[in-house]
């Protein structure tokens, strides 16, 4: 069943959950008890994109030829041995980011939100949507990580998650707290670890019911930005609570040895594969099934630096030059690199057996930035990798533009959304969904 | 459209205009905007046509309320392309363009800052991660690091950290305030006898491997770089530890003292010697009467390896840190592998550290219970398994200290309800107070400098609680100490006079160096260092250990006018700067000796004074391989003057590959090509000014006579030749006077803007003071602030004495 068929007419299939339908004809029972997973990895400042009569078109990040018989060019060959599970996706972006600054644009990634008229207030980022949904599942409802970590300033976030309220959601950094936090051993015996959440639980408890009487001794703007404190003290009661249901479920035993957790940004290289086996072990240990990595963020003065691993300028310079002679080969090598480091993760996920199939036909792998060339916010160049037992079809290289009119971005969001189960009708201001995609 | 603190500014994109002076100007949108509008736009934008949908006649003028601001953003961006008229149609004159887009720009910034405006009161802040973790340390009376684990903090647009506005908080950063909490206690509220105290003495230099250990024993005189061991095989892992170390110095001529710094444990991971305890000291004294020298910290901090290693026991290295930035220093690196390095028989050109015994104590308590336990529960002479009866003494005792005021009696009901309902499930009164404190320290009345203003319009006068908290989290990053709460409960410290004499007894007091640094810091982006790799194919004599040199001269150039009574002026201009001898030898001035800033004499041909010379201005504000004048010009209009141009808009487009040879030129001819577009030149001519006049320093902040050039086809390879091109550091200011130079740069700014100068002085210090970004409706006071400033000769005491007797300062 197609659909966008669906979508468009209606009254089709009233009375039946849509996707019950839907999902039963598509994807075998079997498998539809195994983890659906969702991951984002964002780079800032476009990539390389050079006209297609360029002489150094094949350092561009798009493929060459449209279809189903496009070639990779340098930059995406290392995802050459994945090309059955990975597609190129291109003339998608968001309408409430093209008019807005040309740096401004990674906050709302993943959310969709209008930042017109200097008005910064943000929306829930998609993937907190599945992890509402599905999050009980897991330890972790879901996992932000960000090279630069916490939460940045609006329009230069250093994180891709926005909670339902649109708060930034702080991304971890450093390799060995996030491992602590997912692998961690609590010290001393399940009774005590169960007497100090139960404590914990008392306490925030208690913290919350007086901070509820001091927020009306507040000014009314106190009271907004003293609300994220309230919001804090809830969904860390929450938390607390959570831990005491997996109390009795020994977190996964993690061999440490192969992770540098050591590994700073001072050695980028390093550090971003470090960062990747973390999101492949917290998914292989099903301690998540949603994360998201900003990978580098806008202004990222840590992860703007990155490419200089490469003898390279820093990202953004590599943007600006782009135009230059030469500018398109820099700004592709340091495209190469990242394309390897997200070669290198899908290969792991899909040489891992899982049900019928790979980790990978069980994740959804979205990678990508919000530029084209610099400062201009139309024709994300993406990566869109896995998720085949979710019904997705790959090997295609996908140019939504037409005539430069983009699709919204929001329109790939809410078909992972779908194939995830977590969405029927939409997320933000999507106006449909990308049937291309499917099986 | 936004305003990011820190734009990295795109060479040949900056299109961007000192929009707010272009606002005061007023270029009136009846008289200027509307007329041109209507002989160039309205006819295909008007009421007979509306080409692309659009209709500019009907605009909303008013941005804040209005619906149109993004299409006035739009009409910004086609106007500086120069897309718009159409060729084939009648184009503005340059004036006209300028004109339209001034008006724009300075229109969108007003909008922009009037959403962002909080009327002026601020937002309800928490602590930072610095404040909070000095906070801990004194209020539990034991130095960890506390903060380690929080989400790292962003500045607010205009450069600071503790702007409440832009302070975020989540449920994980209250997951690792609560961590970090019981973690403090469980720390600080002892329980039990009083621990063994282990001592230890060590007067041989061991090898740290244990197969080594029956090798002779290395020298004792620790040439810079080389460092002295001593192992402990039994040792304990907790607790206050001392170590005292004997030692002397060996000076020879012409050289600074050795520096002497302790380390505790190693690093797993890699050898390296662990955490630093104490900080760090030159030695002075002779042969015939060396000195004792003491440090004190936590074990707790310290990594020591527990797992079997070929590097057994506890290892304390004493190092000799003295650098004079030369290659005859060999930085010897400490990782086990490199030992063989070590060097027994030391260079007599260079200091010697001469380390005759090493002692360690720990855990070293002067009494038990220990002080601190007792200062916590408010209890003055107490047993160790005493003080249950008193548990809601105490509790109110510590909440005193952790809240900054008199708790109310329901805070305390909560607390000690709290204390008493999880009593019963441990096993002494300790454990549950550990975690009954851990309630008060995530409290919002610990974490938020909390000024509830209720329903009341208008602004209210602070308490005397509150204002003791905004003087000591100004002046020393912490809480308030014992005394300023005393004055606080009397009321006197709402007398001026009182609080004079306290900014007094505070700014003598050791602990404002964290105002010092921290201001300094942020008010000068010194952070800008650590982001800019220096390009060793450029600069092959550069050495990256006098990075840490170049901020600590600035940081003790502050602390220098500040302390002495200078005039705030010397950050433009000065006769003198504060440097060591390793970037002394950097900068190429003779006769500077050792690792402490003193203060150094400047002579024209220096060519050095005021912080625009700072290599910590120069080096930050650079790409690594030459300087950036834009960065640096921007740098100048931000930090010194306190006028940032807008950043650059939305869509601007590549620079056209095809221009012929633009590689090859120089920056400032590449600059030019883009001022020959009208809609770029308004923007930068008021910008480029301001950095052209620096560009004879380079990238390392070293002076020169001419220029390195590469072509863009050699970037990213190996450098094969070196073509050198000479400089032009000309360039005319937006009132059309010629400035030729850094010293001329210098001189403009004392003759042309020094009040623009002491205004922004105070802008920045009464924002860091406030924890908020200066709006609007705060002019008239900063007015009468920068008045008072001048009128004081530019003395920073003043300054900090007029704001914290303000208005702004003592209302919200």
């Amino acid at each position: 069943m197609d659909r966008r068929t669906f979508l468009r007419g209606t009254g089709v299939a009233l009375g039946l959950p849509f996707l019950e339908s839907m999902r039963a004809a598509s994807i075998p029972a079997a498998q539809q008890a195994l983890p659906k997973r969702l991951c984002t990895v964002f780079f800032p400042y476009g990539a390389s994109v050079p006209s297609e009569d360029h002489a150094d078109r094949d350092w561009g990040w798009f493929p060459v030829r449209e279809g189903d018989g496009f070639r990779f060019t340098k930059v995406m060959e290392s995802l050459e041995p994945l090309r059955s599970q990975v597609s190129a996706l291109g003339g998608l972006s968001h309408p409430t980011g093209r008019g807005i600054g040309g740096h401004d644009t990674g906050d709302i990634f993943l959310t969709g939100a209008d930042f017109s008229g200097a008005n910064f207030k943000n929306t829930v980022s998609f993937e907190q949507l599945a992890a509402a949904k599905y999050g009980h599942l897991t330890r972790f409802a879901s996992l932000a990580l960000s090279s630069d970590g916490g939460i940045g300033l609006p329009t230069r976030s250093k994180t891709l998650s926005f909670s339902h309220s649109g708060q930034p959601m702080p991304g971890l950094d450093k390799p060995q707290l996030i491992f602590d936090r997912l692998f961690g051993v609590d010290k001393g015996t399940i009774d005590q670890t169960r007497r100090r959440l139960d404590t914990e639980v008392s306490l925030l408890d208690r913290v919350l019911d007086q901070s509820k009487t001091l927020r009306s001794k507040l000014g009314k703007q106190d009271q907004e930005k003293y609300d994220e404190y309230l919001t804090s003290v809830r969904h860390i009661e929450k938390q607390v609570a959570r831990s005491q249901q997996w109390l009795d479920i020994p977190k996964p035993e993690v061999d440490a040895d192969s992770l540098n957790l050591e590994a700073t940004p001072d050695a980028p290289l390093e550090y971003i594969k470090t960062m990747y086996d973390l999101m492949y072990l917290a998914f292989q240990t099903d301690s998540t099934r949603y994360i998201t990595y900003m990978l580098s963020a806008m202004n990222g003065e840590v992860s703007g630096q990155f490419s200089r691993a490469l003898g390279l300028d820093s990202q953004h310079r590599l943007a600006h030059d782009a135009g230059k002679p030469n500018g398109f080969v820099n700004q592709g090598k340091w495209n190469v690199c990242l394309v390897e480091h997200l070669a290198r993760f899908l290969q792991r996920l899909a040489e891992t057996p899982e049900g019928d199939g790979n980790m990978l036909d069980n994740t959804m792998v979205l990678c990508g930035t919000s530029n084209s060339r610099t400062h201009n916010n139309r024709n994300y160049p993406l990566i869109f990798a896995g998720g085949g037992s979710m019904g997705i079809k790959h090997n295609q290289y996908l140019q939504y533009s037409d005539d430069g009119e983009d699709v919204p971005m929001s329109n790939l969001l809410f078909t992972m959304l779908n194939r995830m189960g977590v969405s029927d009708t939409g997320f933000s201001d999507s106006t449909g969904d990308l049937s291309e995609l499917y099986v | 459209m936004s305003l990011p603190r820190k734009v990295v500014f795109a060479l040949y994109l900056f299109a961007a205009t000192l929009a707010s002076g272009a606002r005061e100007q007023g270029v009136s949108y009846v008289d200027t905007v509307e007329p041109l509008m209507q002989k160039y736009c309205v006819k295909c934008h008007g009421p007979d046509k509306q080409k692309n949908n659009l209709r500019v006649d009907t605009l909303n003028r008013d941005f804040v309320n209005g619906r149109d601001g993004e299409t006035w953003h739009d009409m910004l961006d086609v106007l500086i392309l120069e897309d718009m008229p159409p060729e084939d149609e009648e184009q503005p004159t340059s004036d006209e363009r300028a004109a339209i887009v001034d008006w724009i720009t300075a229109e969108l910034t007003h909008a922009a800052e009037v959403k962002r405006s909080t009327g002026g009161q601020g937002v309800v802040r928490r602590l930072t991660r610095y404040e909070y973790n000095n906070t801990m340390s004194e209020l539990l009376g034991v130095e960890l690091d506390y903060a380690k684990d929080l989400p790292p903090e962003t500045s607010s647009h205009d450069g600071f950290l503790n702007n409440g506005s832009v302070m975020g908080m989540s449920a994980m950063q209250l997951e690792y305030y609560l961590k970090a909490a019981q973690r403090g206690l469980s720390i600080a509220l002892v329980e039990g006898e009083q621990p063994w105290r282990f001592r230890h003495w060590g007067t041989e230099n061991v090898a740290r491997r244990e197969s080594w250990i029956l090798d002779t024993p290395h020298t004792r005189n620790i040439q810079p770089g080389n460092a002295f061991m001593t192992r402990l095989m039994e040792f304990p892992t907790e607790g206050p530890v001392t170590v005292r170390v004997k030692a002397h110095a060996v000076i020879p001529e012409g050289k600074g003292p050795p520096r002497m710094r302790v380390r505790i444990g190693i690093l797993a991971d890699t050898y390296i010697p662990g955490g630093q305890v104490g900080k760090d000291i030159d030695v002075w004294e002779s042969a015939d009467a060396p000195g004792e020298y003491v440090f004190k910290g936590r074990l707790e901090s310290f990594p020591v390896l527990t797992t079997p290693s070929n590097i057994p026991g506890m290892l304390i290295t004493v190092q000799n840190v003295y650098d004079d930035g030369s290659d005859a220093i060999e930085i010897i690196d400490l990782r086990i592998n490199e030992q063989q390095r070590e060097l027994n028989t030391p260079d007599p050109k260079q200091p010697w550290l001469v380390v005759e015994r090493v002692e360690f104590a720990a855990p070293d308590y002067a009494m038990w219970p220990p002080a601190n336990h007792r200062e916590i529960l408010g209890l003055e002479s107490i047993g160790i398994d005493e003080g249950e009866s008193q548990a809601r003494d105490s509790i109110a005792h510590f909440m005193r200290r952790a809240f900054r005021r008199p708790p109310s009696d329901s805070e305390i009901d909560e607390v000690f309800a709290f204390y008493q309902s999880v009593r019963p499930n441990y096993a002494t009164h300790i454990q549950a107070m550990r975690q009954a404190l851990s309630m008060v320290l995530v409290s919002p009345q610990f974490l938020y400098l909390m000024e509830p203003t209720g329903d009341a319009e208008g602004a209210r006068k602070l308490t005397s609680y509150e204002v003791a908290s905004r003087l000591s989290y100004f002046l020393w990053s912490a809480m308030p100490d014992e005394r300023l709460l005393k004055l606080a409960e009397s009321g006197r410290l709402l007398r001026k006079k009182t609080l004079r004499g306290e900014v007094e007894r505070m700014l003598e007091s050791p602990l404002s160096e964290r105002f010092v640094e921290r201001f300094t810091e942020q008010w000068l982006d010194l952070g800008g260092l650590d982001r800019v790799a220096v390009n060793p194919q450029f600069y092959p004599d550069f050495n990256d250990r006098v990075k840490p040199d170049m901020r600590r001269e600035s940081v003790a150039f502050f602390n220098e006018v500040l302390r002495e009574d200078l005039s705030a002026l010397n950050f433009v201009d000065s006769d003198f700067t504060m440097l060591n001898e390793r970037l002394a030898k950097h900068y190429g001035i003779d006769g500077v000796t050792g690792t402490e800033m003193s203060r150094v004499a400047l002579r024209p041909e220096h060519r050095r004074g005021g912080l625009v010379t700072h290599a910590s201005m120069l080096v930050g504000n650079s790409t690594g391989e030459d300087s950036h004048p834009i960065e640096r010009a921007v740098w100048i209009l931000e930090r010194l003057l306190d006028d940032p141009p807008s950043p650059p808009p939305a869509s601007v487009p590549d620079l056209d590959p095809e221009t012929p040879g633009f590689a090859e030129l120089s920056l400032k001819e590449q600059l030019e090509i883009h001022r020959a577009s009208e809609g770029c030149v308004s923007c930068h001519r008021k910008i480029d000014p301001w950095g052209i006049p620096l560009e004879h320093y380079d990238a390392t902040g070293l002076y020169r006579e001419e220029v390195l050039r590469l072509t863009a086809e050699e970037k990213g390879q190996a450098r094969t030749q070196e073509e050198k091109a000479p400089l032009d550091a000309r360039d005319v200011m937006p009132d059309g006077r010629e400035v030729d130079g850094a010293t001329q740069l210098k001189t403009y700014l004392l003759e042309q803007k020094r009040d623009a100068f002491a205004r922004a002085m105070v802008v920045k210090l009464t924002a860091y003071a406030l924890g908020r970004s200066l709006e609007f409706t705060d002019e008239a006071a900063i007015d009468a602030l920068t008045e008072q400033f001048q009128k004081r000769d530019y003395r920073l005491d003043f300054l900090i004495n007029s704001i914290v007797t303000s208005e702004l300062f003592l209302t919200r």
